[in-house]
This record gives structure tokens, C-alpha cells and sequence, in this order.
């Protein structure tokens, strides 16, 4: 019952994290054609507006990414999938899935320690805005930690279609 | 290590995790974490990967891919690209294969507004098929034409793929884009051609039928209503990059705001069809993103171990006719192409083959199209390419994936001529861009 309403709160974080990206290439768009508007009729562009723009691009990825993979909307290459029978196409998905979570260990991991020392060390973007540096690597683990908890989700459904599919590991004319 | 042990150990654990289905973004991040620990110290490396998965997002200049995702997406699902289409068709006249032909003009005109070839791939398959048929049109002159065109998408700018490319090879966008324009038309016309010259030797193919003449100042007004306004906002997208009035990003943000200018006008905006649009650039841009992500670290590795260098060195040591190198690297694109998508061929082989491209002193600019005409033979070449599919989800039941395969040869034909023009005389492709300051 708590896993069911954990994971209904997760799929809600995705949602909303979504729309929320929709939401700042809608306003990217909408400042960057303001500042060309300022730019050649005041000469005046908005300072930063594409510094911001930079650090959004990074949210924007490591934000959207638990969400794309919940939709299996990434770049993949299935010429060999879609020779495999189900249970050989769910034991890869396990794999992958598995190296998935590995991924996302690691860029957690570093992540924080790179954001942590980028904290103490209170360094900052040298660039017009002095944006401090944490906030904006802290997206990296942030972002990867979604991912992990999408991977461990992926690996438990793909294990379940293995377990309950028919066949063997083999190919799809083998049985 | 050899250099070339180190080639083979990355791009072989590369192209075995692709085909086992990791994503092609996860795959690089994970030959990325552990190429990392062994060339670059450990522990610092991975700390340092963190950093270069910064850069390699936040970057101010990847983001006409985002924005014209958006311009295209918004302009096909709002419906004025058909209409545009509608406006065209009165045009034609009584030309042998009139369908076919509207199809290639269809599809050049879904690739200026576009940049999924998917998308143009199952607009022309659903709207022109069922019309074709039902005339009487055979399937060399359905779905050959429809297939072909609609992979002209990846070469007509504003092309999404094209942006990626430029970024990738470090070209300049703007130029890129303008340069691709002289293939994408010069592929339309040789299609067209194509489609005159074999139906006027077999009329059975598409039979004549009898059209309604429109009267001249209805054609007039239909285009003034339809195609100019779409027109502008094309030219507010390209035009101002060639023109050098602003940046490809830039260009890229107004011809968005253009579209939805355009449709708030035709009354044909609605809130779903734009939300739509939204989370379909969502989708496109994290996936583009995330590869650039863990690509960017990939392609560091391999110049760092040596690997870029040392075949560069090779392909210089080998006394090949430069001619026959290019050649060579176009035929591992269009193989990997066969299997992959275009997105993650351009991200492994690019890296690989620019340095090499500088050695023999060809423009990158004019490498960086032939490449691109090639990714779009590859969503065409049977037996995996995606528009293949596509077209086979959208058309009738009783056309069998033989049947589209068939079909398609003769386009492809019509490809590789064009790249072998585009290779024996380059200035053909780079007088546009030279133009530009």
C-alpha cells in the first residue's frame, strides 16, 4: 500500500517535472525573442538572459530524463530486440536496467561531492550574474537520482515479464 | 596500451551495449564512467566527468534544436502545413504522376516546416496513399515518392538533425544550414524528374485523370492566403541566418513565435494542439541532451587515449586516394545507419572522422552534408530504416513491407547520385554559404 502510493507520488513528480520543462522552453523561447526585439531596436538586450538560459538547458535534461525513460522515449537502437522473444527481451531489459542503476550510482555520487566542494569552496560562474556553482551541478545528482529510482522501477517490471513470460532465452522462432 | 586496442575496446563495448538495447545515451555514460576511471586517474576523472557533463549541456548554442522542434512540431499538428499543401497542389497542373510529384513537393514543404521525417513519413503515407490508390497509382509511383520525400526532411532546413551535426562537427550552424538547402532541392528536382520521365514511359503507372481547372486568380489567391504567410515565417527562420541578421538560435526562437503568430491569425490555434507540441520538443530535447551528455565525454576519451590520432595517422599512412577514404567513411555510415539511428551515428562516428577529413584538407562544412544526405538515405535503405516502418503503420494492409522495400530502390538510386555529384564538385554545395559574411 505505501510502495502504490509512493510510487502514484513519484509518477506525479515526473508529471509535474514535465510540464514544468515545457513550461521554461516556452519562456526561453518567449525571452529570447524579447531580447532580440530590445537588442536591435534599444540596443538594450536583457543582461544574463543566456547565461540563465545555459543552466536551464542543463535542468532541462537531467530533470526530463526519468520521465523520457518512464515513456522508454530514448534513443535506442532495437534491431536485435525486435528479433528476441519476450522473456530473452525482458532478461535484457533487467540488464540494462541494472547498469542503468550502476549509472546512476556513480553520477550521484560524484555529483554530490563535486556539488559539496563547489559549496564549501562557495565558488561561483565568472560570468555577469556570479551564479554560484552548487545549485547548478546539484542538478546533476538530483536529476540522476530520479533516474535511479526510474531504473530500479524499469528493472522490477522487466524482471516480473521474465519471470511470467513463456519460453526460453532464445529467439523468437525457437519454441 | 596500442591505440588501436583502446579504438576496438571502446567502440566494441559501444556498439554491444547498443545491442542489447541500452538507450544510446546511457551507453556512452557508461563507457564514459569507466573509460574515465582507467585513462584519467581514477577517482579525479569521475569527479572531472561530472564537470564535462556541464559543459557539454549548458551551452547556449544548442538551442535551435529545442526551438525548432518546436517551430515544426506546432506548425504540423496545427494543420496549416496541409493547407499549404492544398494551395501547391492547384499548381501542378496536368503533369504525368501529378500525385507523386505533390508528394516530393509535400514532403520538401512538411521538411521546411518540420523536422521529423517520422512525422512527414505518416502525414503523406495517411492523406496522399488512400488518393493515390484510388487513382489508380502503382506502388512504384506511392509509396517510392512518398518515402523519399519525406525523408527530405533531414535535409531541408530547419532541419533538427542538421543543428545537431553542426554542433557535433563544430561547424557553423547558420552555414550549415544554408549550405544543406542546395542538396535538399537538388534531390526534390531529381525525384520530380524521376517521376515525369517514367510515367510519361509508362502512363499505367499513375494514370492521367480528369482534374477541375482552377481559375488563375483563385490559384493567386489561395497561395497569397496560404503559402505566403508560411513562407515568411520559413524566411524569418533561414533567411535571416543567410542574411547574417541573426543567430541560428535567435531565428529559431521568432519563426517559433512566428508559427504560433500565424496560427492565432488562420483561427486554427487551440491550447491542446500547443500543449502537444510542448511535450513532444520535451521529449526531443532531453533525448537529444542527454546523448550530447555522454557523448561529448566519449569523443574526449578517444582523443585523449590516442585513438582519434592514431587512426587519422593510419588513414594518412594507408596512401589511399583521399577520394577512396571518403568513400570508405560514408559506406561505415551508411552501414551503421542500416541498424541505427541517425542521432547516434552522427555522435560516433563524427568525432572519429573530422580530424581525418582536416588531414586530407576537405571542407568540413561540405563533409558535414554528404554525411547528413547519408543519414537520410539510411531512414529509407531497407531492410531497418525508420520511415520504412512507418509508411508500412500508416498504409493499407495489403501492402507488404516487400512491397515498400521494392519501391524504394529506385529513390535511393536517385541519392546516391546526388551524393556522387556532391562529392565530384563541391562548389555546387558551398557557393550558398560562401556567400554568407
Amino acid at each position: 500500500m505505501l510502495l502504490k502510493q509512493a510510487i502514484a507520488i513519484f509518477d506525479r513528480i515526473l508529471d509535474l517535472l514535465a510540464s514544468l520543462i515545457g513550461g521554461i522552453i516556452v519562456i526561453i523561447t518567449l525571452a529570447v525573442c524579447l531580447n532580440v526585439l530590445l537588442k536591435y531596436f534599444f540596443n538594450l538586450p536583457i543582461a544574463g538572459v543566456e547565461e540563465v538560459t545555459e543552466h536551464l538547458l542543463l535542468f532541462i535534461t537531467f530533470f526530463g530524463c526519468a520521465w523520457l525513460l518512464r515513456k522508454e522515449g530514448h534513443v535506442t537502437v532495437d534491431f536485435v530486440l525486435v528479433m528476441l522473444n519476450p522473456k530473452s527481451r525482458a532478461f535484457l531489459g533487467v540488464i540494462t536496467s541494472l547498469l542503468g542503476i550502476f549509472i546512476c550510482l556513480v553520477l550521484i555520487w560524484y555529483g554530490c561531492k563535486v556539488t559539496w566542494l563547489n559549496f564549501l569552496k562557495r565558488y561561483y560562474f565568472p560570468t555577469l550574474l556570479e551564479i554560484p556553482k552548487a545549485p547548478v551541478f546539484a542538478i546533476i545528482p538530483l536529476g540522476s537520482f530520479l533516474l535511479l529510482v526510474q531504473f530500479i522501477r524499469r528493472a522490477a517490471k522487466n524482471f516480473k515479464e521474465f519471470r511470467f513470460s513463456e519460453g526460453s532465452l532464445s529467439s523468437k522462432h525457437g519454441n | 596500451m596500442e591505440w588501436w586496442v583502446t579504438l576496438i575496446l571502446l567502440f566494441g563495448s559501444l556498439l554491444f551495449l547498443f545491442s542489447i538495447g541500452m538507450p544510446v545515451a546511457f551507453s556512452f555514460l557508461l563507457i564514459d564512467i569507466v573509460g574515465v576511471f582507467i585513462f584519467w586517474r581514477g577517482e579525479i576523472g569521475l569527479s572531472q566527468l561530472i564537470l564535462n557533463i556541464h559543459e557539454s549541456v549548458a551551452n547556449f548554442n544548442y538551442l535551435p534544436v529545442p526551438l525548432f522542434v518546436l517551430m515544426g512540431d506546432f506548425m504540423f499538428r496545427s494543420g496549416m502545413a496541409s493547407k499549404m499543401m492544398e494551395a501547391l497542389e492547384k499548381w501542378i497542373g496536368r503533369l504525368p504522376g501529378r500525385l507523386s510529384i505533390l508528394g516530393v513537393f509535400g514532403g520538401a514543404v512538411f521538411g521546411a516546416l518540420s523536422g521529423a521525417g517520422v512525422a512527414s513519413a505518416a502525414m503523406l503515407g495517411s492523406v496522399l496513399l488512400p488518393e493515390m490508390e484510388r487513382r489508380g497509382y502503382k506502388k512504384a509511383m506511392t509509396l517510392g515518392p512518398l518515402l523519399a520525400s519525406a525523408g527530405l526532411d533531414i535535409l531541408i532546413p530547419p532541419s533538427a538533425l542538421g543543428v545537431i551535426l553542426a554542433i557535433w562537427g563544430q561547424l557553423s550552424i547558420g552555414k550549415f544550414l544554408v549550405a544543406i538547402t542546395v542538396p535538399g532541392i537538388l534531390l526534390a528536382f531529381l525525384y520530380v524528374l524521376y517521376i515525369v520521365i517514367r510515367c510519361s514511359i509508362q502512363p499505367h503507372l499513375a494514370p492521367a485523370y480528369e482534374i477541375t481547372d482552377v481559375a488563375f486568380t483563385e490559384k493567386v489567391r489561395l497561395t497569397v492566403l496560404h503559402v505566403l504567410p508560411l513562407g515568411t515565417v520559413f524566411f524569418l527562420a533561414i533567411g535571416v541566418i543567410f542574411l547574417g541578421v541573426a543567430t541560428p538560435t535567435e531565428a529559431a526562437a521568432m519563426g517559433s513565435l512566428g508559427c504560433v503568430a500565424l496560427a492565432v491569425a488562420y483561427r486554427d490555434f487551440s491550447w491542446k494542439v500547443f500543449k502537444e507540441s510542448v511535450y513532444g520538443t520535451v521529449q526531443v530535447s532531453v533525448m537529444v541532451f542527454i546523448i550530447f551528455a555522454g557523448s561529448t565525454a566519449f569523443a574526449q576519451i578517444l582523443a585523449y587515449t590516442g585513438a582519434t590520432k592514431g587512426l587519422a595517422e593510419l588513414a594518412v599512412g594507408s596512401q589511399l586516394h583521399p577520394i577512396l577514404v571518403l568513400a570508405l567513411m560514408q559506406f561505415v555510415c551508411l552501414i551503421m545507419g542500416f541498424f541505427m539511428d541517425p542521432v547516434a551515428v552522427i555522435m560516433v562516428t563524427i568525432p572519429i572522422f573530422m580530424p581525418i577529413i582536416k588531414i586530407f584538407g576537405f571542407d568540413p562544412l561540405w563533409f558535414g552534408v554528404i554525411i547528413l544526405l547519408n543519414m537520410q538515405m539510411a531512414t529509407i535503405s531497407p531492410p531497418f530504416g525508420t520511415l520504412l516502418f512507418v509508411m508500412k503503420s500508416v498504409a493499407p494492409p495489403h501492402i507488404t513491407m516487400g512491397d515498400i522495400y521494392k519501391a524504394v530502390y529506385p529513390f535511393l538510386f536517385l541519392d546516391l547520385l546526388a551524393m556522387a555529384i556532391m562529392i565530384a564538385y563541391p562548389p555546387l554545395l558551398l557557393w550558398l554559404p560562401g556567400l554568407m559574411t
